[in-house]
């Protein structure tokens, strides 16, 4: 990188540096002699040197050289000499005033270097701050165009997919031949646009980026000259941490992956293993029923047997399709306005038979403003509780529903004075798959699903240990604005 | 009676329940083949399953409903409401949900066949719900030996159900027979006027013992007599 070019202001400036030094010395007058003029002439040469260069210097030189002679050497106001030493004097004057001018010169430009150098290497320093911040190919890509505009201008990173398309920010705004040249860069790895015969009509430098996956190039837009090695110390340090980037984005997918072969594979087991239990019973109370001599009373007890089995599969299976319907999340309540009470009806309806030995009690406000839900879901949600409590309470433990408002919420509470929850965060109880110790019956599923259509109709639910013994599970739905008021049937 | 169902098992315990109940019937696995049995053979009672394999149950209902009134139940599975929904609403009398056990699958077609056009009963002006008594032409309702008081709404919901005693009547219906065909979107009047219902019939509202929900599609009043 070169020092400032002189430019006509500088060798104006030559100029008036040494009118003034002229006039100067001639306002001195006798106080200095000749020499000290000529050292106060080679001064200007120097001062202007240091400031402007070379060009300004030479100027300033002849400049000097041709003031001396017309205002000091005799004959005064004339460009002859009478003296033919003086000429001597003018040699030498414009000697040194060209070797000060050389050596000033050669110290602006190292000073210039060595500026330039710390810039560049403080760029470098922030690039690399940057660089190993960065989270991800973006964070990268943000660094590389945020770093590469004091030293590049215009830059970015584009990566070359196999299909041969440029992914990028950049690779909307690249122009035909312009994509060529990074293509070109990608595939060959060698830079391109550097050099004039590469890449011709091309708008872009492109440096390759060398890093694992896709192949990236560093695209440089050509508004200002490159410094080829700075350039190429640039990419080193996007090479290294974008290769860093995409090795830990592999290695997270590949966790992740394996994480997710495992759950897959534990859910496979249990749900088989749930699902051949009752499978195996009804196949054993069939195969038994063939036998001719059963007495009539082991025939109804097989009989029932492959019923209740077979319920019990059903259930099973229903449960396992809503959690796949909750997992992916294409639960789409079906809205309705309906009131707590027709909800509660139906789902102890459906648990009649199952819930035979526990007393069912139900406590529902009055005034409790309607519901606006999903009724078969909702329905499902109070099925669910109340089987659970009658699944974890010994025979003949009360079970209450309560209904009411609280917050601007309708709280719906299932509760048992049975022997409570496990120790143990609450929130587990939630989790697919999760079931109570020594529990065989259920399939972990109920609460989660219970969980998932709670939340897709915008409401929450938990689980808690009331003070007084027991478990309750407590659902809340947010109260919706009313509907308008029932007409008392006007028949048309 | 005509079986429509493409499922052989289904078939066979259907073919067990009836037969132990002395009905007689024909099958039909496709709904072409169902058609023309229909036209054939005239069935009291047909059970159509909606799955089925070559086209929809529903558009045949629809050609046996343009010159039949025979009762028509659906099967259909579990979580297909809409579907039982627009098949009751194109014609179908009731509806079973798959799975189902031999009892509700008989008390239903019974149910049917009562209501049937030209069925073998008169049409009475009381009925008797088990407990609860309505008599249509007086515009009475009593429970055991108490009247029960009701306006003008609530009394022809109860009695559009109570014509259809022991069979599903959709939302649309109630909607459409108590307040007019313009008020079929609006749900929420019958789930009010039933709410209130329930409180004035029923010994404990949230467990009705008469006026029952179905879920997603309807009411039903049980016929306990």
């Amino acid at each position: 990188m070169h020092a400032r070019a002189a430019g006509p202001v500088d060798h104006l400036a030559a100029i008036v540096a040494v009118i003034a030094t002229t006039a100067l010395s001639r306002a001195a007058g006798p106080v200095l002699a000749l020499p000290d003029v000529v050292l106060l002439y080679l001064f200007a040469i120097s001062a202007t040197a240091y400031r402007s260069g070379r060009g300004p210097a030479l100027v300033a030189a002849t400049a000097s050289v041709a003031a001396y002679n017309f205002f000091f050497v005799a004959p005064y106001h004339t460009f002859a000499v009478a003296d033919l030493r003086h000429l001597l004097t003018f040699a030498v004057m414009f000697g040194v005033g060209l070797a000060i001018s050389t050596f000033a010169e050669r110290a602006r430009v190292q000073q210039a270097d060595a500026l330039e150098r710390e810039r560049r290497i403080v760029a470098l320093y922030d690039l690399t701050r940057d660089l190993s911040a960065a989270s991800d190919e973006d964070g990268v890509a943000r660094a590389v165009v945020k770093h590469a505009e004091p030293s590049f201008g215009r830059a970015g990173l584009a990566a070359v997919t196999e299909a041969g398309d440029i992914v990028g920010p950049l690779g909307t705004e690249l122009g035909p031949v312009d994509r060529a040249a990074v293509l070109r860069c990608a595939r060959t790895g060698a830079p391109t646009g550097t050099e004039a015969a590469g890449a011709i009509g091309a708008r872009v430098w492109c440096l390759p980026v060398l890093a694992a996956g896709a192949p990236t190039v560093l695209v440089l837009a050509r508004d200002r000259p490159v410094d080829r090695d700075h350039a190429e110390a640039f990419a080193q340090q996007v090479g290294s941490a974008l290769e860093r980037v995409r090795l830990a984005a592999r290695a997270e997918t590949a966790t992740l992956r394996a994480r997710t072969e495992e759950v897959k594979s534990a859910l496979l087991s249990t749900v088989s293993h749930d699902l051949r239990t009752p499978l195996a019973a009804i196949t054993g109370a069939a195969t038994a029923l063939l036998e001719p001599t059963l007495p009539p009373d082991r025939r109804r007890e097989l009989t029932e047997g492959i019923r209740d089995e077979a319920f019990r599969l059903e259930r099973l299976v229903g449960n396992l399709l809503d959690m796949t319907r909750v997992a992916s999340g294409s639960l789409d309540p079906r809205r309705e306005w309906v009131p707590l009470e027709e909800l509660l009806g139906t789902a102890l309806q459906r648990v009649e038979r199952s819930s035979s030995d526990h007393p069912v009690s139900t406590l529902i406000a009055h005034d409790l403003p309607m519901l606006r839900v999903d009724a078969v879901l909702i329905e499902h949600v109070l099925v669910n509780l109340l089987e659970n409590a009658v699944r974890h309470t010994p025979v003949g433990t009360p079970i209450t529903v309560r209904g009411h408002v609280r917050a601007g919420e309708v709280e719906v509470e299932v509760a048992d004075r049975g022997p409570g929850l496990p120790v143990g965060d609450p929130t587990r109880w939630f989790e697919p798959f999760v079931r109570g110790a020594g529990q065989t019956g259920g399939s972990g599923l109920g609460l989660a699903i219970c969980r998932g259509i709670v939340r897709a109709h915008g409401g929450e639910i938990e689980a808690d240990s009331p003070p007084g013994g027991g478990a309750v599970f407590r659902f809340r739905l947010p109260v919706e604005e009313q509907p308008p008021a029932v007409p008392t049937g006007a028949f048309t | 009676m005509l079986i429509v169902e493409d499922e052989v098992p289904v078939r066979r315990f259907l073919r067990a329940a009836l037969d132990a109940h002395g009905y007689r019937w024909i099958e039909a696995g496709t709904a072409g083949e169902a058609l023309v049995a229909a036209v054939t053979h005239n069935p009291e009672v047909i059970l159509l399953d909606l799955g089925l394999p070559d086209g929809d149950g529903i558009d045949l209902l629809r050609r046996i409903r343009e010159w039949s009134r025979v009762p028509v139940l659906v099967l259909s599975a579990r979580g297909r409401e809409a579907d039982k929904v627009a098949a009751l609403d194109a014609g179908a009398d009731d509806y079973l949900t798959k799975p189902f056990g031999v009892q509700e699958l008989l008390a239903r077609i019974r149910v049917a066949l009562r209501h049937a056009v030209g069925g073998a009963s008169e049409p009475s002006s009381v009925l008797d719900c088990g407990g609860l008594r309505i008599d249509l032409a007086a515009r009475q309702v009593w429970k055991g030996s108490a009247e029960i008081r009701l306006t003008p709404t609530e009394y022809r919901l109860l009695g559009l159900l109570a014509r259809h005693a022991g069979r599903v009547v959709t939302h649309r219906q109630i909607l459409s027979e108590v307040w007019g065909p313009n008020a079929v979107e609006h749900v929420h009047y019958v789930r009010v006027y039933l709410a209130e219902l329930r409180r004035k019939i029923e010994d404990d509202p949230s467990r009705p013992h008469w006026l029952l929900t179905e879920a997603g599609v309807g009411y039903r009043l049980a016929d306990h007599s």
